[in-house]
């Protein structure tokens, strides 16, 4: 379903059955459609960016685990593709309201919200929604919807909204779905900010297609059963992501000061599984899925703090807002969870900004009032005030919320060696210095630094590979990249996969119970190997190349001070060495440009692009 | 009187709506929680559990209907609705203490927890993965 805020006109496109074999739904069919509408002249914040929502094959259907939607859409923080994903209603409803996206292009005259239902769309005046924050949004339009839907209503309705820093283009506000989940990343609020869209409703009661629902009911029991009995599963189940943190902080590994260390002692006990446990008070799952790794947390203040609840913190909040700025705190990381829930900001980015303007203040780098605002490492009412200083753009957040490379090009005096970010988008919270797959990992995904496409931690640091080497790295990252490549375009929540664990035989299976077609593991391969290629022509054809598959001085050239991979450098010629493997192992050329061989071998030559020609193709 | 409704532990509630899931494949033969007779509640934070016919002693869907569609059955001890025959006025709904009847939007008929009678045991049951779910006789395909 295409939705024109500018004329207010809404169709419907039928897509060509044949793509969901070469692309499968979500991140493939992103790929897909960015290839043929996002242009080198569309401005990220300009009418005709469009915003793709899009499901997959398996979205509401109870394989594991079809609860998400994906935003596509060209980054306000990269201006190259970007892909965020989140978990909510929307997917299923959407697929119950007969649709397997919604796109939306234009820009709204004023202040706007849509609702998605069986019968198409409407658009309604947002006047008295827009400056409300999130969360509270989320809360009225569910009146609005016809019926009027509050909490105790049954579930089945699902809401995307933006905060104040969508609106006011902060370019890393986000996307919130249901209130305590977010399409955080890259900058997708601003896009719907600019088109002043303040909050999308969807809800359909036809059925969720699926050839065979009772053998996907009894496969997915199955394998639940098996969740039962595994201990990664079950430890997933009980503690969630903030578990990471006691492993990522063990291996020095846990961003610490902007990145200046790995290891953050005062976080255990605090931060880490136990700290989080402690505060614990139910657990719940998205959509169809048994694993339930989400925590609710809950903290009754004293004297003036009130009580405070909130879904998380996850593991790159704690570690983001949490060890990254100083702070040992689980009531600061929780507030402050709660605070960019409610603006809508990226816990992420926000965490690196803060971090990054942190340590400007130490160095004495800022000047003037900035120099006043500016909170030190550790200065938790500080970081409080300039998170909401970021949502309004108000001083020192005002410049920050332009994101951390745009910031220290502003500030300079070599701050940009400790900014840290790829092609402008923040660093997670994974030091690629103690990983250094992670560094190559970080340095080629096209939506900027992102732990989302590759984790190779989980073989570096937990699986015995040398963690400190560059040999054979680009190969772990190629098969990463491809496996999450197609959990991430089957649009599955890949939790399951890795801690039941499933396989992508597994995955095969339920692509034909609810398709009723088989396909193959070699489908997958060629697949994510389409799929890759197609985003790297994407960003090729945005202006972003080898020179943009880059990491921050910091972590190319100085050396942790402690933890395992104290001393240890990866360098400029480390990384390349990676980047000319992966590009080979692509098929690609040494400037990162798909050769032509791959792309016919891809099926990938003659799609219409927005840009053919030599400076895409590789020779 | 003999009823036996489905019963949930709550403290296993994940909110993961695989009931509502299995229970309109039971009943429709489709993944369609909106054609399901037992729901789970909006909630952002803790999840409380779902909605479901309990059979009640002295059920006021039974006065409530204009048509005198609901009935005790004399044999299992359950509220029986003959769903055939509803004509969708909705009485029946704001009646329900536990707001566990709901309108079918593929028939605009009332609907509710029949506990799977004739489909072999509670289909939401077999399939909720925490187990959180008990009630009736065996799941399906066992009986």
């Amino acid at each position: 379903m295409w939705v024109n805020l500018s004329t207010g006109r809404s169709w419907e496109e039928g897509l060509d059955p044949a793509l969901w074999r070469l692309y499968l739904g979500g991140r493939g069919l992103g790929s897909y459609l960015a290839r043929r509408h996002l242009r080198p002249d569309v401005a990220p914040l300009g009418e005709r960016n469009p915003l793709f929502f899009l499901t997959g094959p398996l979205t509401g259907t109870v394989a594991p685990v079809g609860s998400k939607f994906v935003v596509v859409t060209r980054s306000p923080a990269t201006e190259g593709f970007l892909d965020s994903y989140a978990s909510g209603a929307l997917a299923v409803e959407l697929r119950q309201c007969g649709y397997d996206g919604l796109a939306v292009v234009g820009r709204a005259a004023a202040p706007s919200w849509l609702e998605v239902a069986d019968g198409g769309v409407k658009l309604h005046a947002a006047s008295e929604l827009w400056g409300l924050d999130a969360l509270e949004a989320d809360a009225r339009v569910r009146e609005l919807v016809a019926g009027g839907l509050g909490p105790g209503e049954p579930a089945g309705c699902g809401v995307l909204a933006i905060g104040p820093a969508g609106e006011n283009l902060v370019s890393f506000a986000g996307i919130n779905s249901d209130q305590g989940r977010q399409a955080g990343r890259g900058g997708a609020g601003a896009v719907m900010g600019a088109k002043r869209l303040k909050a999308i409703a969807v809800r359909g009661t036809g059925p969720v297609p699926a050839e065979d629902p009772r053998g996907i009911l009894e496969l997915a029991r199955e394998h639940n059963l098996k969740l039962a009995e595994s201990p990664l599963g079950k430890a997933r189940s009980r503690f969630g992501t903030p578990l990471t943190l006691d492993i990522t902080n063990r291996a020095g590994m846990l961003p610490t000061r902007n990145f200046s260390s790995g290891v953050f002692p005062e976080a255990q006990g605090e931060l880490d599984s136990v700290g989080v446990e402690r505060r614990t008070v139910a657990s719940r799952s998205c959509f169809g899925c048994g694993v339930a790794c989400s925590k609710v947390t809950r903290f009754a203040g004293s004297g003036m703090e009130p009580l405070l609840a909130v879904e998380g913190p996850e593991y790159e909040t704690l570690g983001m807002l949490g060890s990254n700025l100083g702070i040992a705190s689980l009531p600061f990381v929780m507030r402050a969870n709660h605070l960019c829930d409610r603006l809508g900001l990226d816990t992420i980015s926000t965490g690196a900004v803060v971090g990054f303007a942190m340590e400007c203040a130490e160095r004495g780098l800022l000047g003037g009032e900035w120099a006043q605002e500016a909170p030190r490492f550790g200065d938790e009412a500080g970081a409080l005030r300039l998170i909401e200083d970021i949502a309004f753009r108000r001083g020192l957040g005002g410049l920050l919320a332009r994101g951390v490379r745009a910031a220290a090009q502003v500030v300079g005096q070599g701050s940009d060696r400790f900014a840290m970010h790829s092609k402008g988008l923040e660093f997670p919270a994974y030091e690629p210095r103690a990983a250094f797959g992670a560094a190559l990992a970080y340095a080629v995904s096209p939506r900027g630094a992102c732990h989302r496409r590759a984790w190779p931690p989980a073989r570096e640091v937990l699986g015995g590979v040398p963690p400190f080497t560059v040999e054979g790295k680009a190969q772990l990252v190629k098969e990463m990249y491809d496996e999450n490549c197609v959990l991430h375009s089957l649009l599955v929540c890949d939790f399951p996969f890795k801690f039941i664990p499933l396989t992508l035989q597994d995955y095969a299976r339920y692509v034909e119970l609810a398709l009723g077609q088989a396909v193959t593991l070699e489908d997958f391969s060629r697949l994510a190997d389409r799929v890759e290629t197609c985003i790297r022509l994407v960003n090729l054809a945005l202006g972003l190349g080898r020179e943009q598959d880059t990491l921050p001085a910091r972590t190319l050239e100085e050396p942790l001070p402690e933890g395992p991979p104290a001393g240890k450098i990866l360098g400029r010629e480390g990384l390349d060495r990676m980047l000319d493997e992966y590009y080979a192992l692509r098929g690609w050329d040494r400037e990162g440009r798909p050769r032509p061989e791959t792309l016919q071998r891809l099926g990938l030559e003659d799609e219409g692009g927005p840009d053919g020609g030599d400076q895409i193709v590789g020779r | 009187m003999a009823t036996r409704s489905l019963a949930v532990d709550g403290g296993r509630c994940i909110g993961c709506r695989v009931c509502e899931a299995a229970c309109s494949v039971g009943w429709a033969g489709e993944f369609n929680p909106k054609r399901a007779r037992i729901r789970v509640p909006q909630t952002f934070l803790e999840p409380r559990p779902p909605a479901f016919c309990r059979h009640c002693p002295e059920a006021p869907c039974i006065e409530a209907c204009p048509q005198g569609l609901y009935r005790r059955s004399p044999d299992s001890g359950l509220v029986e609705l003959d769903e055939e025959a509803c004509t969708g006025c909705g009485e029946c709904l704001e009646s329900c203490p536990f707001h566990a009847i709901f309108l079918d939007p593929a028939t605009n008929r009332a609907m509710k927890c029949d506990l799977c009678s004739g489909r072999g045991g509670p289909w939401c049951a077999r399939y909720c993965p925490r187990g959180a779910l008990e009630g009736g006789g065996a799941g399906p395909g066992e009986g």
